[in-house]
């Protein structure tokens, strides 16, 4: 049993020594990438592979399969960044690495959403396990909200409605027969707010029938 | 909008009017609001506040729905309507027609949220149900392109011939829960709400989905409620 026991314990040792000695390259491998889009996470794949001479080959591949290769990638001291080109832009990825976990931004433009990336089979899980945390709603509501809330806009940049302009509906000419309208009836009075209208104020502070409402979208 | 949810709230809280701002923040795809009152942080498709002095209240939902300007203008002739220029094509847009299967009808948030999902509604137009032990009746208006709650109290219905109908045979108005002939009280709305489904189990993760094996009857509240 000794005897048993004493050979594991050396075969750890051994298996711990060779993985020890080997040097983990700190940014090839096979990264997945949770992209944060406002509509919710988008998940993609990027491999990196060192080249002789030390070059960075990257491919990144899409939810949909599609994927696209990058030779300019660099990495220095825990920053990595490469640029990919679609059809329609050239998407520059930056990323901080800390051992299997990376977090960074895809950025076009004045545009920047943020994505957080892991490498190997442990650390994607955890991850992919925190991310599913964060997109259901669970525990404590304000720690929740902490945890997931993300910033799109500064405060006000949505030109929300204090003082609306309402118009009889029998006045009114623009508005198509078939457009879906918010409708409202309290105390004897009748409001309705088209969609179309609300998707640029998103919300309408007024009242309807003496009653302090607000009507969002 | 990005749930493309339309609510419509009361927002009175403890005798205090609030004003409502954007905060622009999202939070599973709903935006965030803000009062100038108090600069509580509330969630649009919960009616929510996370964070602030009102953390924990609620804002009532009135009962508001989602039609065509042609149905809502024929049930209230005299309303009113608010002008102002247009959003772009993607926020101010509403894909229930488009994508059904993406879409559901919320009633008894925040407490007891259940959904019924738009397809199963189109399909079976009247669904008969009680909410918190309440008997409600569910409908899809195919003419306005929306579904809606109501209390059905003794009444039961029933979808023949294209038209709803009660256990006596009258014929209802869809839109506004009345009797078609104007004899007899109409029901009262019970606040229901248009979701799109995968963004309602985000903040209902135990909700449950009529007609799914979901649990039913349920549930936990989404957080700490009205009460604190």
């Amino acid at each position: 049993m000794l005897r048993i026991l004493a050979t594991i314990a050396l075969l750890l040792l051994a298996l711990a020594g060779s993985a020890h000695g080997e040097e983990v390259d700190p940014i090839a491998g096979t990264w997945t990438l949770f992209t944060l889009m406002p509509t919710g996470d988008v998940e993609s794949t990027m491999t990196v592979e060192r080249k002789d001479g030390g070059a960075l080959l990257v491919t990144y591949t899409y939810q949909d399969g599609t994927s696209t290769t990058s030779r300019d990638a660099t990495y220095e001291t825990g920053l990595f960044s490469f640029v990919r080109a679609t059809p329609q832009r050239r998407i520059r990825f930056e990323a901080k690495v800390e051992g299997d976990r990376l977090k960074g931004h895809h950025a076009s433009g004045r545009r920047r959403i943020e994505a957080l990336g892991a490498r190997g089979k442990t650390a994607v899980a955890a991850l992919r396990a925190e991310r599913a945390k964060a997109a259901t709603r669970s525990g404590e509501a304000e720690e929740h909200y902490d945890l997931a809330a993300r910033r799109a806009a500064p405060r006000d940049a949505f030109p929300v409605l204090f003082d609306p302009q309402l118009a009889r509906g029998d006045d009114v000419k623009g508005i198509r027969d078939d457009e879906p309208v918010i409708g409202i009836a309290l105390g004897g009075e009748a409001k309705a707010y088209p969609v179309s209208i609300m998707g640029r104020h998103e919300l309408v502070n007024d009242t309807c029938g003496g009653r302090p409402i607000a009507a969002s979208w | 909008m990005l749930c493309q949810t339309a609510i419509v709230y009361g927002r009175e809280i403890d005798g205090t009017v609030l004003s409502f701002g954007h905060e622009g923040v999202l939070y599973l795809g709903s935006f965030v609001m803000y009062d100038k009152q108090t600069d509580s942080l509330w969630v649009h498709a919960t009616g929510e506040a996370v964070k602030g002095p009102l953390k924990g209240k609620v804002l009532p939902f009135l009962p508001s729905t989602i039609t065509t300007w042609k149905r809502w203008r024929a049930a209230h002739p005299k309303t009113s309507v608010l002008t102002g220029q247009r959003g772009s094509a993607f926020m101010g847009r509403f894909g229930l027609l488009a994508s059904p299967d993406d879409y559901g009808l919320s009633v008894g948030q925040p407490a007891a949220p259940k959904l019924y999902p738009m397809a199963l509604l189109m399909k079976q137009r009247v669904i008969e149900d009680t909410l918190g032990g309440t008997p409600i009746v569910v409908l899809y208006d195919a003419e306005g392109g929306g579904a809606r709650a109501w209390k059905r109290g003794a009444h039961s219905f029933s979808w023949k011939d294209g038209a709803l109908v009660d256990q006596k045979g009258r014929t209802w108005d869809v839109l506004r829960a009345k009797p078609a002939d104007g004899e007899g009280d109409g029901l009262e709305a019970v606040p229901a709400t248009t979701w799109l489904i995968e963004r309602w189990k985000g903040f209902y993760p135990k909700g449950s989905i009529h007609g799914t094996a979901r649990p039913s009857g349920l549930v936990q509240p989404p957080a700490s409620g009205g009460s604190r």
